[in-house]
């Protein structure tokens, strides 16, 4: 499966952070440079937050995924305000465990990193070096 | 009219002399001046949450490295903490081991440090232990991914800095604090087999301690 990952951190509800990593792990992913990363992970930020408010029934939980012709989008969202998204091929299952276990890496290998301050990116390579293993394992 | 009193209550209401439920209460509680170094050394618990050191450890290394200029800097203040552990870990490992003897020889030393030392600090025994051809007072020991280094990835910025200096300064107050007093350096093994994680610990001994065992015919 193609999975490209991108990182948003936000605050609830209106303030954003800007995205805190942003990778391609397949070469079938769009090559985005970071402006453009930036520039869609912001994209999807809001959409999250936009369709959170427009949901008919009340008491909506925030978005969890995003499903085109073209791809499937995940996202995972944490009780510290956090967003994490997947991009992946369609019909590929199984996104939102291996969001979880991302959210598990990222609580591991970068918060308990000395050398990472918060909502700086990420350039942790026990972190990429996980993650890479995580994601080369997603069921296709 | 005067009140009447009942029968075994002084005036007032409250007796004068401790009562037997009370004098039980005193008993049991640890006489005055008592403090944690009179109760009996427990076994301790075997583990503690690697998470929790992650955090502690992370936070000292920050605390640090506000405090200091270079890499080196770093190095020499982990490797101080380290030390102030080794001397209390060589004492607490003696005890529980419950050897009669103390180590007299260096290589002794060396795997008193391999083994117990290691084994009650990380869990297990340290990968290796080697000794350096050209120098007799030079020996290597080795651990493929040391445990505090876990979760730190460390920065290009900042590449010949190993936060296991740490480890090096406890395994410098095992061995001091034991009769040997010794330089212990830790170094990143950036050969491939090493997986870039796997620490060299140098250990090198001060040329007293050679001299004695040599003296005493135990080169």
């Amino acid at each position: 499966a193609a999975a490209r990952t991108h990182r948003a951190p936000t605050t609830a509800p209106a303030r954003a952070r800007p995205p805190a990593s942003a990778q391609n792990f397949s070469p079938n992913a769009a090559k985005l440079k970071s402006n453009d990363q930036l520039m869609c992970a912001s994209t999807l930020n809001g959409l999250a937050l936009i369709l959170k408010e427009l949901s008919p029934v009340g008491g909506a939980r925030p978005m969890a995924a995003l499903e085109a012709t073209s791809f499937t989008l995940a996202a995972l969202d944490t009780a510290t305000g956090l967003k994490f998204f997947v991009v992946a091929e369609p019909g590929t299952q199984g996104l939102d465990v291996v969001l979880r276990a991302a959210y598990v890496l990222y609580c591991d290998y970068v918060l308990k990193n000395p050398f990472y301050e918060l909502d700086m990116p990420i350039h942790c390579d026990r972190f990429d070096a996980r993650l890479g293993r995580l994601l080369a394992d997603v069921p296709r | 009219r005067r009140p009447r009193l009942t029968p075994g209550r002084h005036r007032g209401g409250r007796a004068a002399v401790p009562q037997r439920h009370e004098l039980a209460a005193m008993r049991a509680q640890p006489p005055k001046g008592a403090s944690i170094v009179d109760r009996p050394l427990s076994k301790g618990r075997q583990e503690v949450s690697q998470s929790a050191f992650g955090y502690i450890f992370s936070e000292f290394i920050q605390y640090s490295l506000a405090r200091s200029d270079t890499a080196n800097d770093l190095e020499t203040k982990l490797e101080e903490a380290g030390y102030a552990v080794g001397v209390r870990v060589l004492e607490l490992v003696s005890f529980r081991e419950g050897k009669p003897r103390r180590e007299t020889r260096r290589l002794g030393a060396l795997q008193n440090v391999r083994g117990p030392v290691w084994k009650s600090l990380f869990g297990k025994q340290a990968d290796a232990l080697e000794k350096v051809v050209d120098n007799d007072d030079e020996y290597h020991i080795i651990e493929q991914d040391p445990l505090v280094n876990q979760y730190v990835s460390v920065p290009p910025a900042l590449a010949n800095l190993n936060c296991a200096a740490y480890v090096a300064g406890i395994i410098r107050g095992v061995l001091c604090s034991g009769g040997f007093p010794a330089q212990v350096s830790a170094h990143t093994d950036s050969s491939p087999e090493g997986g870039g994680t796997r620490t060299i610990f140098l250990v090198k001994f001060a040329p007293e301690v050679i001299a004695r065992e040599q003296a005493r015919g135990l080169a």
